[in-house]
């Protein structure tokens, strides 16, 4: 109940700043418009097929790619290691009856709802006038499957970039050291361009990694081209990563605490 | 003029002190600056891995836009995107009261504050891979003298624009995350301008700008430039630095100084 009261406030603090919401999502769907542009003119130049991607289902990537990443894609790690460790904010949460991780999960769910709010107005307007370029799974079992993939990759994210942002405890500036993540993020969770499009030898790469786990088995969910062995494959490997970074989370939870001085930079 | 150069060199030196002081936030400028100029290469090669031809460019030739890109942009972050990074934080706290007094003008104080010299490692990558691109086709001495006139043009270009947008800030006090806004739309001018002819009329107008920065200057060296590029990319150059001024002053009527 205490957590719902702290969602619930938090919800209010989100409303309040809706139009940097809006900007944030913004950030968001530029670098994926561009990227989208970009391939329809590869898929024209090359006959409208490139590796089995088409038109229709580039379009469907790169618009799903704009929502889902602003839903499900967690920036806590910023707040984490500059304002609650580098500058010692942290102790007014130490002294709290309540979990840091919970409070960091409630304060940073409504951001994320409102941008995928605002993602969802945009894919309705995008269905309205290009009805014919969305191909999303019409199967209803699927639709769900991909709802649950969708949700744990956004408790995948969000337990990474805590661990990202706990690294501060050591490393007390620690921006070059997200920067490098953000850049391996871009490549591996397919944000660049569909993972299956890479050169064979890194999409086996990334396929291995927790990354591709978070944006792009989401989005080709929904587009249906999975079957349910391979969302129940999915979900099984989304848990399974999910349970090694709670564990990294906690001993680094543990062991930085004990570093942690509270003086603050 | 030799006063404002003056003040410039005491800015540039008290910026050097600041980063020979804070060794570590140097280090990991450049980093962060090497990485993300990486980053830029990585992501030619790897969207030009199942296709060798978009939009009429050539993979050498999308990785030589991508060159001129690392300096153009390296040289305007190196000269004024922290600048406009303490935009939004100068406006919301009321501070620019402290800059609206002094007796030098306030735009200039707002947009040559900082220097980040880290960036200059972007801009070597930029040249060294450019000189590598061009090795076999090397512009002749009157291109590369044009193309470096046209290199400022852009950096005055893309400096109008981001001072135009962060200029609203003085409306919009809330809006401190317009710049990371900013930052995603130098994205635009990392791609030929060509790409972006597929949207609407009113869509590619509204991002012409942008993207002439980089991509004009580029054609130049590659003999791809017409006379309607340069007269395109001067005048809407001219236009923009203008109205950046006269919206600049505009929009100091409605500073409020109430801080936040």
């Amino acid at each position: 109940m205490r957590y719902w009261k702290i969602f619930l406030l938090n919800c209010q603090t989100v409303m309040t700043e809706r139009a940097k919401s809006f900007v944030w999502f913004l950030v968001a769907l530029i670098p994926t418009s561009v990227l989208y542009l970009y391939w329809r003119g590869a898929l024209i130049s090359n006959g409208g097929n490139i590796s089995g991607w088409t038109i229709s289902t580039i379009s469907t990537y790169y618009l799903m790619l704009a929502i889902l990443y602003s839903f499900i894609m967690a920036h806590i790690e910023t707040s984490v290691a500059r304002e609650d460790i580098q500058q010692g904010e942290l102790t007014k949460f130490l002294v709290k009856p309540f979990s840091y991780y919970l409070l960091k999960f409630f304060a940073e769910t409504p951001w994320r709802m409102l941008e995928g709010f605002y993602g969802i107005v945009i894919l309705l307007l995008f269905t309205l006038f290009f009805k014919n370029l969305l191909v999303i799974t019409a199967d209803p079992i699927i639709f769900l499957l991909s709802l649950i993939i969708i949700i744990l990759a956004y408790i995948l994210s969000f337990t990474f970039k805590m661990i990202l942002g706990l690294s501060a405890f050591w490393l007390t500036d620690a921006r070059g050291f997200h920067q490098l993540f953000d850049a391996i993020i871009i490549i591996s969770a397919g944000l660049l361009l569909p993972l299956s499009l890479l050169p064979d030898f890194l999409a086996q790469i990334t396929y291995r990694l927790p990354f591709a786990y978070m944006v792009y088995f989401p989005i080709i969910s929904l587009q249906g081209t999975q079957n349910l062995q391979q969302l129940i494959y999915i979900i099984m490997m989304q848990l399974i990563w999910i349970s090694i970074m709670a564990y990294l989370y906690s001993v680094a939870w543990k062991k930085g605490v004990g570093k942690f001085t509270g003086i603050g930079q | 003029m030799k006063r404002y150069f003056k003040i410039y060199t005491t800015l540039l030196g008290m910026n050097f002190q600041t980063l020979t002081t804070y060794r570590a936030n140097f280090i990991n400028s450049i980093i962060s600056s090497i990485l993300w100029g990486s980053m830029t290469f990585i992501t030619i090669f790897i969207l030009t891995t199942r296709t060798n031809n978009v939009y009429g460019w050539t993979r050498e030739e999308l990785l030589l836009l991508t060159a001129i890109y690392n300096i153009i942009i390296g040289a305007f972050h190196m000269v004024f995107s922290k600048n406009f990074e303490r935009f939004s934080e100068i406006i919301h706290f009321g501070r620019l009261d402290g800059l609206l007094m002094k007796p030098v003008d306030p735009q200039f104080l707002m947009s040559f504050w900082f220097f980040n010299y880290t960036s200059l490692f972007r801009i070597i990558a930029g040249v060294v891979f450019a000189v590598l691109l061009l090795n076999s086709q090397p512009p002749s001495l009157l291109s590369l003298a044009l193309f470096a006139v046209l290199g400022l043009v852009g950096i005055a270009l893309m400096y109008s624009i981001w001072y135009m947008i962060s200029t609203l800030i003085i409306k919009f006090t809330n809006l401190s995350n317009i710049i990371d806004l900013l930052y995603q739309v130098n994205g635009f001018a990392r791609f030929p301008q060509e790409m972006f002819r597929q949207l609407n009329v009113f869509a590619f107008s509204f991002l012409l700008p942008i993207t002439i920065v980089v991509t004009v200057p580029t054609k130049l060296l590659i003999s791809k430039a017409t006379f309607a590029d340069f007269i395109l990319f001067l005048g809407t150059s001219v236009i923009f630095f203008i109205c950046a001024r006269m919206f600049w002053k505009f929009s100091l009527r409605y500073y409020t100084s109430a801080s936040g």
